[in-house]
């Protein structure tokens, strides 16, 4: 995969070799972990307006809320 | 010369009263509770009501002496877990969240935790509250920071970028285990080590 954009002990979004947008989100407290997702198409189109600043603001969305992305959550 | 005996009695029977009663025999007041440790008009409901961000110190709604009773627990240091995979990603030269936080555990309670677990990571992660599966088949680190003072130790707020919706006010994980917050973490300040 190729790393697109880092935020450090924040996020990091890759490219994958088909062409998906992977978003990996640093999670937790005394035990940390990556959140991964896929991005889908309304939020594909919200970093191509916004930029890093979704990306930000996706991140926080879904460390505070994991529960409403566990059926997107992938592994890589 | 009866009064003087009789002195001289009291004065024997007294001094073995208090050699019988020797530091031994004290008993450590039990540590404070966070149930009869909030502040009047505060409960956790109180503080999980506000909104993250909005939160106030823990000062300001637990007595002071269990503030300093619960960072107590981490003068012996103090520690966390992460996935070697993500300190290969994120860097080593400063841990930590960009807010300038980073939760840690009592080193101790972590040592505890890993006997008692076997260091069996899927039972790890239920000790710590973390989703199944997050570090299945993962390469674990254990961070440890000797003195987290020196870091600015305090009790999370819940404002935290770590704090997430199951985070509770009073210094202790959903498990029970004990947690406080430092800053971001230099090179020079912690060591890692296999899990």
């Amino acid at each position: 995969m190729k790393e697109l954009e880092k935020e450090g002990w924040n996020y990091t979004l890759f490219l994958s070799e088909d062409k998906q947008l992977i978003f990996s989100v640093v999670c937790g407290s005394v035990g940390l972990y990556d959140f991964v997702v896929a991005l889908n198409r309304e939020e594909q189109a919200a970093y191509g307006s916004r930029g890093k600043a979704f990306l930000g603001e996706l991140a926080r969305t879904i460390r505070e809320n994991e529960s409403s992305y566990l059926t997107r959550r992938i592994s890589i | 010369m009866k009064t003087t005996l009789l002195k001289s009695v009291l004065l024997v029977f007294l001094a073995a009263v208090s050699w019988s009663c020797s530091d031994k025999d004290k008993v450590d007041p039990a540590p404070p509770s966070l149930a009869n440790s909030w502040k009047s008009g505060w409960d956790s409901q109180k503080v999980l009501a506000l909104a993250k961000g909005s939160r106030p110190l823990p000062e300001v709604y637990l007595e002071a002496n269990y503030v300093t009773y619960q960072l107590s627990l981490f003068e012996k240091g103090a520690t966390y877990l992460v996935p070697k995979s993500t300190l290969d990603n994120y860097g080593r030269d400063t841990l930590g969240y960009p807010d300038n936080t980073q939760f840690v555990m009592a080193a101790g309670e972590m040592d505890a935790m890993l006997v008692k677990t076997g260091k069996d990571i899927s039972k790890i992660e239920t000790e710590l509250g973390i989703p199944a599966g997050s570090w299945k088949d993962k390469p674990m680190v254990r961070i440890s920071i000797a003195n987290p003072k020196e870091l600015n130790l305090r009790l999370p707020s819940g404002n935290e970028m770590g704090a997430n919706a199951l985070w509770l006010p009073g210094g202790k994980l959903p498990t029970g285990y004990s947690e406080a917050v430092v800053n971001r973490i230099p090179k020079s300040k912690y060591t890692e080590t296999p899990l």
